[in-house]
């Protein structure tokens, strides 16, 4: 009774740091504070992820429980769950003292907040995790924690639905593989296997009624794309389990953030070598973080014809409803709330590995990712723009998020495109200059698409500018290449001079309007208002807002050496 | 026992290649893996690294005969030409699927495990196979194949959603199976409800009986269009993988052996869910789920020193007559005969061997009896069309398509090479790659003796025949074959895990065990994208539009019939219409309702036409028409322009319901009366002694207290005619039972 009651007040610890750090914090950092009754009533809701545009339904049946009625508070109802179940490891399996394993508990969920801050998913998937591996470790030992353990399961299947699986994916061989040091190579499982065939056999019929369904998909053309291609011919699609019509995971995205934590943790690993008083437990826990790193930079590092064969793919294919979710942050934060275990006999260490982690990922991610997804201007400035409108919420909870964030809100306002009408730049007054073949340039402007002003290959450096006679009211801009479909620019930025006095050139000083870093294709709708790229070769401009310019200067950013930049016809959009 | 009459010694045990004595372990391997190379060279053609072109490793089959010979030749150098010291080895065997694995094999279209992706699948499936094995040994499986079931009918059922499986045939056997539940064992019957009257007969050919007889109590206590999906979904899913259990468990393989021929032959080949799913050949599905029981009760009965009691009796016959229901199943059982004369003295020598025999003759005689008279069955044979694989298409059925002409024996090669390649790409590499060591493995050498024989003789029907008798579907033998080849990859797949375990970590054997393992494993996942409709075979079900034609036809079809103009094969739903009747209500007519004519024809014959719209009127009137289902371009406009006549009441998607217009519905020609129609037969109450009726007259038609004959109207309608009737007296015209009809035989 003693001990409990001192594991109780430990756990204080936890709870008050985090229901402290949550209730200081500004509430502009909580966008989704108000972000609507379907994510906390029970029902099912469509969540889009900040980061990776990953689009699933979802619900926080805990959080109804609780009477939870705000985003913030479910987020930090997790993680005083992760913490209180890495303090209860701590405690009793690694034999740390309370006050170190409360002080652990609670660096390992802010460490958690940090890198992944308001996504719901991650944290929630990983609150689990600790109370689960702790409960079906000792469920050999004592049958009260092999019912908790399927609690546990239960409780996370109805909540997480099949991404439950992954917790016990991570679990059962570490519990298994603990408890069966005895085991000979033609071993059985003996009394061992009730954990494992319970969970699995409550878990498996939830499953299929809670995984597999997705969100009501909008009406996308068969043509339309919503991330950059990954380069591999054809779309991932599940085995058995559900699946969109085409990609809407930003493999660049994640590609881009998450080698570089995991190479940090891999680092820090590293840092705190193993000796040969490591207990049994850690040396297990280590060797799981080393295979959740393995996988998640097979993952992230490898060409895409080859992660397709890699364990994440596979499973996310496997399991009914993954297919929509990368798994790459999942293993990364799994390897994260591990470390602290594997660390346990050296609190000092981890303290400081803790510390390393949070400078290290404070700087190598730049203010979109994890971190700066939540406090970083775009999320917050796309949240702001919609928390009263329930419309552009919808829009934004959807696929085309990752359109959204990456070029801004005015995207979700569909009738600004509608309003703009194309005048031929031939029927406007002007002077053209290129960097290249200038003596090309009228047949960009000859009213015919079958000719064309081109570069020489794409290697980043060209330009076009434009002047007007007087400054123009623009809205965007119109490259047509009809006859010439593989020469798209592969990136392409427009910048603008109000007044001028002969067409800019890219080292003259100009106002941007516009950055395209790779080329899409047009931005078109669809009849409710969800933003798609279409076409990549049509290269229609769309500017945020409308500029007045006598000057435009159209640089291409990007390289494709067997490509020319083609331009048909130039063609204005104005209001 | 082969061992004795070959100069190669097959010996497969755990320790097969650390074998000492008699036969060479590194001449064993090099042997043994170059019948695997040349195996995959012959299934396989040009064959490339991880994907298509991406490394060429073979252009051509032939390429990859130096080196074959050369892993042949090595094998022969090193026992200096002494063949009795080479054996056929269970491990370099399996090493093949490491082949399978990273060729271009995986890559093709028709694969099925169709990748490249499905290789991550199968490389995690390894890894967990192999930690599966550490914790609980080969037992895994078994839990496998029972978490398989589960998952594959969860599948199916997501993927139905509600929905009627509809697909090619499997809407003509709803029709049948329905029919046979208000009509069994009367059969054949005269069924007035489609085309004016039709014999019903085709339940022998089809192979519906054994479907049907095999679910009967689901069919008669349930309503069928509810339970129709679960009759499916259990043959596919329980019955197959169950009856695949119980033939290795009555050959005494262990129970993780008969587990994994059960989880191998759910995930046999992508033909076998094209047979089953997408033809919906109910009755080659039956049939086929039962073979493996009587190969392996045959062999049984021809163990001298195995026991045979009631209970194999009773098994074995009523697993001959189910499967022999499917009349192709005959076929395939050959070798079981030749087999029998050949081991007579071991049947003899057992007395209720002789009562089974007796048991099959009798029960299954009089019904093939009868199959042999209502059906035509040796107009069939000398017909050229294949029934399913050409005719699936649209472009095959364009009017006066010219008739395919059956190969000579000399031009066969190429069609069995192709139609041995297609097989093996669609099936699965475990059986590939595992059978032939498998069937060795078996315990008994009489099942090992059966099991080959009907292997080979399957090969020989699947490619050889083939392409002599199209019409017979026989390149089905293959898929069939795939499908009982199974039961000794399953066998042999068992050896290779165990083998991991007993050689005590040897890196290739844990290496084998891990690949084999996952390929066991992922094959249900296969199979379940195959189920939810994800691979190039594609299945359909009924959409909304068969009910909401079904009821438009209810609400407007009049007191007549309603005809479906133009010919209709599948293009209500990816199945055929004959359902229909039993979800309108209402007697219906179409060019045909089932999957038996090969070129376009219309519903409308020629002669009638060619006259035009006095034709059409005439075979409407002829045939009690009172509305009109159109579908193809050239009859919507055809109606439409003739509002007088025909008036739109109902549309969707191609589909448009016309009714007809100043027309009194009649089923009478000349007479008058009271008639009302079942679907097998007609009641009429005359009031005079003479009538000519609206329905086809058959030879087989009786009519109670009436002369019943054939009135000819045109040249190509005979409509029934009744004579001497009593008035105001129910009259009921139905088919003769069908012993009258088999004495009609030998009549003949």
């Amino acid at each position: 009774m003693e001990r409990i009651l001192k594991i109780t007040l430990a756990a204080l610890v936890p709870v008050l740091l985090i229901s402290a750090l949550f209730f200081l914090l500004p509430p502009t950092l909580w966008p989704l504070a108000d972000s609507g009754p379907s994510l906390v009533s029970g029902e099912k809701g469509a969540l889009v992820n900040f980061s990776h545009n990953g689009f699933i339904l979802w619900q926080f049946p805990v959080a109804k429980l609780l009477g939870f009625s705000c985003y913030p508070a479910i987020i930090a109802a997790h993680l005083i769950l992760l913490a209180t179940g890495t303090l209860l490891i701590l405690a009793i399996l690694c034999e740390v003292s309370l006050l170190l394993a409360s002080i652990m508990g609670t660096i390992t969920s802010f460490g958690v907040f940090c890198f992944f801050g308001l996504d719901s998913v991650s944290v929630s998937v990983l609150s689990y995790l600790p109370w689960l591996l702790l409960s079906a470790i000792l469920s050999w030992r004592n049958a009260v924690f092999l019912i908790v353990s399927g609690l546990i399961v239960v409780l996370s299947a109805l909540h997480l639905g099949s991404f439950a699986f992954f917790n016990l994916i991570i679990v059962l061989p570490i519990a298994l593989a603990f408890r069966s040091e005895s085991y000979d190579w033609r071993g059985h499982l003996h009394a061992r296997s009730p954990a494992l065939l319970l969970s699995c056999a409550l878990l498996l019929p939830i499953i299929p009624f809670w995984g597999g369904a997705l969100p009501a998909w909008p009406a996308y053309p068969e043509f339309a794309h919503l991330v950059p291609d990954d380069g591999v011919a054809g779309i991932p699609q599940a085995l058995v389990g559900p699946s969109q019509p085409f990609s809407i995971i930003d493999r660049f995205e994640l590609k881009a953030v998450f080698p570089k934590l995991i190479g940090w943790l891999l680092f820090l690993l590293a840092v705190s070598l193993p000796s040969r008083s490591d207990s049994t437990l850690t040396r297990y826990i280590r060797g799981a973080i080393f295979a959740l790193c393995g996988i998640g930079l097979a993952d992230t590092l490898l060409p895409e014809h080859l992660v397709e064969v890699m364990p994440l793919a596979a499973l996310a294919r496997l399991v009914p409803g993954w297919i929509s979710w990368p798994l790459v942050p999942l293993a990364f934060g799994t390897a994260v709330i591990l470390m602290p275990i594997a660390l346990a006999q050296r609190p000092i260490r981890f303290g400081l590995c803790m510390l390393l982690a949070v400078i290290a990922g404070t700087v190598a991610l730049d203010r979109r990712y994890p971190l700066g997804i939540i406090f970083g201007p775009s999320t917050s400035t796309a949240w702001r723009a919609v928390s009263s409108d329930s419309e552009s919420r919808r829009i934004l909870l959807s696929p085309s998020y990752s359109m959204i964030r990456v070029q801004g809100v005015w995207l979700m306002n569909n009738q600004q495109k509608a309003a703009l009408n194309a005048i031929r730049l031939a029927r406007v007054p002007h002077q053209l200059k290129a960097s290249h073949n200038q003596e090309l340039l009228p047949l960009a402007v000859d009213g015919s698409s079958h000719t064309r002003w081109f570069s020489t290959g794409q290697s980043g450096l060209e330009w076009i500018s434009i002047q007007f006679e007087s400054a123009r009211q623009l809205g965007g801009i119109r490259l047509n290449i009809s006859d010439f479909k593989s020469d798209f620019p592969r990136g392409i930025t427009v910048s603008y001079q109000s007044e001028c006095s002969e067409p800019p050139t890219p080292l003259q000083q100009t106002v941007a309007v516009i950055e395209h870093q790779t080329w899409q294709g047009e931005v078109l709708y669809t009849d409710a208002g969800f933003p798609y790229f279409g076409s990549q070769d049509h290269v229609e401009i769309l500017f945020p807002k409308e500029i007045t310019a006598q000057c435009v200067l159209l640089k291409q950013t990007a390289k494709a050496r067997r490509f020319d930049w083609s331009i048909g016809e130039i063609a204005l959009l104005e209001p | 026992m082969l061992g004795r009459y070959l100069p190669i010694t097959f010996r497969f045990d755990a320790d097969a290649c650390r074998a000492e004595g008699s036969t060479d372990p590194v001449a064993s391997a090099l042997f043994s893996l170059g019948l695997v190379v040349a195996m995959l060279a012959l299934f396989s053609g040009a064959v490339s690294f991880w994907a298509d072109e991406f490394m060429p490793l073979t252009g051509a089959s032939h390429e990859a005969l130096p080196f074959v010979l050369t892993l042949w030749g090595l094998a022969l150098y090193r026992v200096r030409g002494s063949l009795r010291q080479i054996e056929l080895a269970l491990t370099p065997c399996a090493f093949g699927l490491f082949i399978f694995l990273f060729s271009d094999w995986l890559t093709r279209p028709y694969s099925f495990f169709q990748g490249p992706s499905i290789r991550g699948e199968i490389f995690v499936a390894s890894i967990i196979s192999l930690w599966l094995l550490k914790l609980s040994g080969v037992r895994f499986i078994v839990v496998a194949t029972l978490c398989s079931i589960p998952l594959l009918i969860w599948c199916f059922i997501t993927e139905s959603a509600g929905r009627i499986i509809f697909s090619d045939d499997l809407g003509t056997f709803l029709f049948r199976l329905s029919s046979l539940k208000e009509n069994f064992p009367n059969i054949p019957f005269y069924n007035p409800s489609w085309n004016g009257g039709f014999d019903a007969r085709d339940f022998f050919a089809t192979g519906a009986l054994n479907a049907f007889l095999l679910f009967s109590p689901l069919i008669y206590f349930t309503d069928l269009f509810s339970s129709y999906n679960f009759i499916i979904l259990g043959l596919i899913v329980v019955i197959v993988p169950l009856f695949t259990f119980l033939a290795a468990r009555l050959n005494e393989e262990s129970v993780e052996s008969s587990a994994a021929a059960a989880l191998i032959v759910i995930c046999s080949s992508l033909h076998w869910y094209r047979w089953a799913l997408k033809y919906g050949t109910v009755g080659f599905v039956t049939s086929a789920a039962i073979i493996p029981i009587i190969l392996v009760l045959t062999a049984r009965l021809f163990s001298r020193d195995k026991s045979w009691g009631i209970a194999h009796t009773a098994g074995l016959t009523i697993a001959l007559t189910l499967a022999l229901l499917w009349t192709p199943a005959g076929l395939a059982l050959v070798p079981l005969i030749l087999l029998g004369l050949f081991f007579i003295r071991a049947v003899i020598g057992k007395p209720l061997a002789i009562v089974t025999v007796a048991l099959v003759l009798m029960i299954n005689l009089p019904w093939m009896g009868l199959f042999l008279s209502v059906s035509k069955v040796t107009t069939f044979l000398n017909t050229v069309r294949p029934s399913y694989s050409s005719t699936y298409s649209k472009e095959a059925l364009k009017e006066e398509a010219p008739e395919p002409t059956a190969l000579k024996i000399s031009q066969i090669g190429k069609p069995a090479l192709r139609a041995l390649r297609s097989n093996a790409l669609s099936t699965n590499p475990l059986v590939l790659v595992l059978a032939l060591p498998g069937l060795f493995l078996l315990v008994g050498s009489k099942t090992r003796i059966v099991y080959m024989a009907s292997a080979a003789w399957l090969l020989l029907l699947g490619t050889i025949i083939s392409p002599l008798k199209p019409q017979l579907d026989l390149d089905r033998m293959l898929v069939l074959l795939s499908f009982l080849l199974s039961l000794p990859a399953g066998v042999a797949a068992i050896n290779v895990l165990r083998n991991a375990i007993a050689l005590e970590r040897r890196w290739h054997h844990l290496l084998l065990a891990a690949v084999t393992g996952g390929f066991l494993l992922t094959g249900p996942f296969v199979t379940g994208s195959i189920i939810r409709n994800k691979s190039v075979e594609q299945y359909t079900f009924a959409e909304p539009i068969v009910h909401n034609l079904a009821e438009a036809i209810r609400h407007f079809g009049g007191e007549g019939r309603t005809i479906f103009a133009g010919q209709i094969v599948h293009e209500l739903s990816g199945g055929h219409i004959a359902p229909l009747t039993f979800m309108t209500g209402k007697p219906l007519m179409a060019a045909s309702q089932a999957h038996d004519i090969w070129h376009y024809r219309d519903v409308i014959p020629k002669s009638f036409r060619v006259r035009k719209d006095q034709g059409v009127r005439e075979y409407f009137d002829l045939y009690n028409i009172t509305a009109v289902v159109a579908h193809e371009r050239f009859w919507k406009e055809y109606f439409r322009a003739r509002p007088a006549e025909y008036q739109e009441v109902w549309k969707e998607n191609a589909f448009l319901l016309f009714k007809r217009l100043n027309y009194t519905p009649t089923y009478f020609v000349s007479g008058a009366g009271e008639l009302a129609q079942t679907n097998n037969s007609v009641t009429v109450k005359l009031k005079g002694s003479e009538a000519i009726l609206k329905f086809n007259y058959f030879p087989f038609l009786v009519a109670d207290r009436c002369s019943i004959s054939g009135h000819l109207v045109p040249e190509e309608v005979t409509l029934i005619k009744l004579s001497g009737c009593p008035t105001e007296t129910e009259v009921t015209i139905r088919s003769k039972p069908g012993f009258l009809r088999i004495s009609g035989l030998w009549e003949q």
